[in-house]
């Protein structure tokens, strides 16, 4: 559909008010005000669409009769785009991305099907909704674009800009912390915003940590608990910084974020980037309290406390942490030692 | 019509590093003459002020974008979904160390 400003900037999502007052201002042509209206009613109908496909998909995995579960078990297609550049999702097909010349392509979808084996095999978890859901990731995106999203469907991976940050695609964790941002849309629906907010960056950073660990075959003690030290470019090196983010050490200085260390400098309307700290240093703590792989304690506890409850839009970190200790009761009710190191880690980030 | 040396003031926050949180050591920042934008994209403008904060889309890891416009009325802010804004307008962004 052409739309006036909307294609011309590849915006998908202009506010429907905007869309309003511009289906209504006398200052344009009847047919684009036309144009204008047509996209309210698309895009009343497509917000509509998205929310009832994530409603359905919760509720299937509430109601689903088992018999049905095996048509939902085969594994998830993994999908690759290539947006060459371009600022429109998904882009163009990818064929055979596993044997893609293109690096970009080829990792996204190595990484991603790992991924899949990892939930899998570790959680019992078949893709993000439980149920098998196609995987898409597109590659390429914008220009020089220095980040990586999830938007509620899909991956989407920049390039970098070469200097700050290379291709986002190369880092394993990042990749896994992308998806699991779905993983925690279609199990306890964390919020964006204040202390949910930062449990939900928390738990991408714990579960793509996780991962990485998990494709190197480290223990927590082998493990280098930074997040993104794959992407970061060789002006942030030359300036000292080797992550993004570390869960080990979350204030440190070679961190391009640093974040708080205890719940006590947590602000609401803090970046979910910034507050995901506090939880991020209690895994880390709690894995490597009880020591092994981090996947096999610990990673199953703050699994099936993100999974097996009611959605929690607004969670609060003293209830998430509440909640894992709840879990670690009832998964391990005769080894008061996992108990302990949970609570501890908890204990020591205020909460 | 747009007033001559209207400023608009661009800064993307958030995404995966965190832009512009507190201890960031990452911006990306830009600003634009609103004259030398095309009228498509000077209306588009027009449109995101005044609306409520939105921040970003639904998803993680997503960009918003904070528009500030200085002019000799003032400066009116908003902040928006990275993709409501005009390319033109994003392509002034310059991410650096700080």
């Amino acid at each position: 559909m052409d739309i006036p400003g909307v294609s011309s900037c590849g915006c998908f999502i202009i506010p429907r008010k905007v869309l309003l007052r511009f289906s209504r201002d006398r200052k344009l042509k009847a047919s684009q005000r036309k144009a204008f209206a047509d996209a309210v009613r698309l895009e009343k109908g497509w917000r509509h669409a998205r929310a009832v496909k994530s409603r359905l998909a919760l509720l299937a995995t509430q109601v689903l009769p088992g018999e049905l579960g095996a048509a939902a078990s085969a594994p998830p297609h993994v999908l690759l785009f290539d947006c060459r550049h371009g600022n429109v999702l998904p882009g163009v097909p990818v064929h055979d991305p596993g044997a893609s010349q293109d690096q970009a392509a080829a990792q996204a979808f190595t990484e991603t099907t790992e991924v899949v084996r990892f939930f899998r095999s570790v959680f019992g978890r078949n893709s993000l909704d439980g149920r098998g859901m196609a995987l898409l990731s597109s590659v390429h995106y914008s220009v020089h674009y220095n980040n990586a999203f999830w938007n509620g469907s899909q991956m989407t991976y920049g390039d970098g800009d070469g200097a700050i940050f290379v291709g986002f695609t190369r880092a394993t964790d990042v990749i896994a912390h992308e998806l699991t941002h779905g993983l925690t849309q279609f199990t306890a629906g964390f919020g964006y915003d204040n202390q949910a907010g930062g449990l939900n960056e928390s738990i991408s950073d714990v579960f793509g940590s996780m991962f990485r660990q998990w494709r190197a075959g480290q223990t927590v003690a082998q493990a280098d608990w930074l997040i993104g030290s794959d992407i970061m470019g060789p002006v942030a090196l030359a300036r000292g910084y080797t992550c993004l983010r570390d869960m080990a050490n979350p204030a440190a200085r070679h961190c391009l974020s640093p974040q708080p260390v205890h719940f006590s400098r947590y602000r609401d309307g803090m970046d979910p980037h910034e507050s995901s700290g506090i939880a991020n240093l209690a895994f880390c703590q709690a894995a490597q309290g009880l020591g092994g792989n981090s996947w096999e304690v610990a990673g199953q506890v703050w699994f099936h406390a993100l999974t097996e409850l009611k959605p929690a839009p607004d969670m609060k970190m003293k209830a998430f942490a509440n909640r894992t200790r709840t879990v670690a009761a009832a998964l391990h009710p005769d080894e008061p030692a996992v108990r302990k190191a949970i609570d501890a880690a908890w204990k020591a980030v205020g909460l | 019509m747009t007033e001559a040396g209207a400023i608009l003031e661009v800064e993307r926050l958030g995404g995966l590093a965190g832009f512009g949180a507190g201890g960031s050591r990452i911006r990306s920042r830009g600003r634009c003459d609103l004259s030398t934008l095309p009228q498509q994209d000077r209306t588009i403008i027009d449109g995101l002020f005044g609306m409520p904060h939105q921040g970003t889309t639904a998803g993680g890891d997503r960009f918003g974008i904070r528009l500030t416009r200085r002019t000799s009325a003032g400066a009116q802010m908003a902040v928006v979904p990275e993709a409501a804004v005009p390319l033109r307008v994003l392509a002034c962004l310059r991410d650096e160390l700080i």
